[in-house]
């Protein structure tokens, strides 16, 4: 099985998907469910981690290679 | 006096013949008048299809072009007003059809074609051009959908290939913050039309290919003819797409402009505004998304809980659990009362051990008496490690046992107890727990709690 820290957001969420819903069948054994729960918790904080730790940043590549602030987008409707 | 009728000047266009048969020479302007009327009349309305070469347009807004073909030409014009209504862009090399009349136009001796309406006639060279390519690229296969590479959920990075100064980044951008305002966008800058703009869109798209953070592509431009879009045919173009490891969006022009890129890219968007909208989810249905699975789950589990609970309570009440309960506080009586008897056994030793030294104290001193007392104060401190020593082991032996004992409790556990086949039946009402057949009536159904599950059944007789 990948490692936890391969798994893109897509597949986290995917995967917090399937446990809500293997949950919801309601066909598992206490203790297989308390795993599956702690495992859907430890998903949602690190969905809820990948989220928060978004930032905006829109950059440009100069010819040097070097990356700048683009400020072009930000015109007339500069609501940010 | 017979002299020349005096010369009138032209008015509105309009003179009198001159008459031949004065027989004298005709001043230029005279001749070319003749010309002119000749040619406005023999020509007042024709078609005539040639290629357009020379275009240019003057700021009062007329197009001047030539109309030629292999062997000849012929200077061309159209009007303001109908060049504003032409609904295709005028470009050399464009095979037209046009209509309108022949004139002279006399100040430089010149005929001109005066267009009145000019349409596309067959294919131009970009147009056989463009055949030709898409053939090529068909052929190939490049086209095929089994290419197309999925576009990532939540791209890390979004590269941009563009012109930074142009609609399309603002487009872009603008829908894409709105819809994800915490996006990350890497912008390689590019020129997008004339000369070396298809090398360099392709060197931008390998420039953001090759980096890893970078997820997904957005390609494109805003609208324009098919000369303006002209790169997105170009093979470097659509060649960088086809290789590009990262998922490509194509974004040029509007609606009606098909690009090879567009063909070869994994994802078209009709216009740059769509391809902002493709490349992100929305942030605030993701967060949302997020949370109310993470609702789903702690209700689930919470249910699930309750449930165990109420079982374990019924089953505590029962005697598997009362009676390992007891053989534990039995066993551990038993290591308190084995204690206690120890610590009477070697408190005796010890007192009895005072007692004879506080005897042989009572006895008249002397060297020898002095010796005893040593020995015995020796044989006293050996006897209390003995009996240190013994506490331990002893105290050893009891966690021992209630090591032991403690996995004993544990298998008697109620879902190991279901694991050994037992099982508890309820009713499917009201969840009662059976432990009579009186509880049940016949036609009740009833539910048995197995240790992986549950089997739903009905009572047949009681």
């Amino acid at each position: 099985m990948a490692k936890k820290v391969d798994l893109s957001f897509e597949e986290k969420l995917k995967k917090l998907e399937d446990i809500v819903e293997s949950l919801e069948n309601g066909e598992l054994a206490l203790e297989k469910a308390v795993d599956r729960y702690q495992k859907g918790v430890r998903l949602h904080a690190e969905l809820q981690a990948d989220l928060d730790r978004m930032e905006k940043r829109v950059r440009m590549l100069t010819e040097e290679g070097r990356e700048v602030e683009f400020e072009g987008a930000a015109d007339e409707d500069d609501d940010q | 006096m017979d002299s020349p009728p005096p010369r009138r000047r032209a008015l509105f266009g309009y003179e009198p013949p001159p008459s031949a048969s004065d027989g004298g020479p005709l001043s230029v302007t005279e001749l070319a008048q003749r010309a002119r009327r000749f040619l406005e009349g023999e020509f007042a309305s024709v078609a005539v299809k040639g290629e357009i070469t020379d275009v240019s347009r003057s700021q009062r807004g007329h197009i001047y072009f030539t109309l030629k073909d292999a062997n000849s030409q012929i200077p061309a014009v159209l009007w303001e007003g109908a060049a504003r209504s032409l609904d295709f862009q005028l470009q050399n090399g464009l095979e037209v059809v046009a209509r309108g009349n022949l004139t002279l136009y006399a100040p430089r001796g010149r005929f001109q074609f005066i267009c009145q309406k000019i349409t596309p006639a067959g294919e131009g060279l970009l147009e056989a051009k463009f055949r030709a390519l898409t053939a090529e690229y068909e052929a190939k296969g490049w086209f095929d959908e089994s290419l197309k590479k999925p576009l990532p959920f939540l791209p890390r990075v979004i590269g941009i290939v563009t012109s930074p100064t142009g609609a399309a980044i603002h487009d872009i951008l603008e829908t894409l913050l709105r819809r994800h305002p915490r996006a990350s966008v890497l912008l390689a800058p590019a020129k997008v039309q004339g000369v070396g703009a298809s090398e360099d869109i392709a060197r931008a798209i390998r420039l953001l290919d090759g980096r890893d953070d970078v997820e997904v592509l957005i390609v494109g431009r805003g609208g324009g003819s098919l000369e303006d879009l002209w790169a997105f045919n170009e093979p470097a173009v659509v060649e960088a797409i086809r290789r590009a490891r990262t998922p490509v969006i194509s974004a040029v022009g509007h609606e009606v402009d098909v690009t090879l890129a567009d063909r070869v890219a994994d994802v078209r968007a009709l216009t740059p505004t769509r391809a902002g909208e493709v490349v992100v989810p929305e942030l605030e249905a993701l967060i949302d998304g997020v949370r109310i699975l993470r609702d789903r789950l702690d209700r689930e589990v919470t249910g699930l809980l309750r449930n165990a609970s109420l079982t374990l309570d019924a089953l505590g009440r029962s005697w598997a659990l009362r009676e390992p309960r007891r053989m534990v506080q039995r066993a551990s009586e038993r290591v308190k009362e084995l204690r206690a008897a120890l610590t009477r056994s070697l408190e005796g030793t010890h007192r009895r051990l005072e007692e004879r030294l506080r005897r042989l104290d009572r006895i008249p001193s002397g060297r020898l008496l002095l010796a005893r007392l040593v020995r015995a104060r020796q044989e006293v401190a050996g006897l209390r490690r003995e009996m240190d020593g013994a506490m331990r082991r002893n105290l050893e032996g009891a966690r021992a046992d209630l090591e032991r004992l403690g996995p004993l409790l544990e298998s008697l556990s109620p879902l190991a107890v279901l694991q050994r086949g037992y099982s508890i039946t309820r009713t499917k009402d009201d969840g009662r727990i059976l432990r009579s057949s009186n509880e049940a009536a016949p036609g009740d159904e009833i539910v048995t709690l197995l240790a992986d599950g549950e089997i739903v059944s009905r009572v047949e007789e009681s």
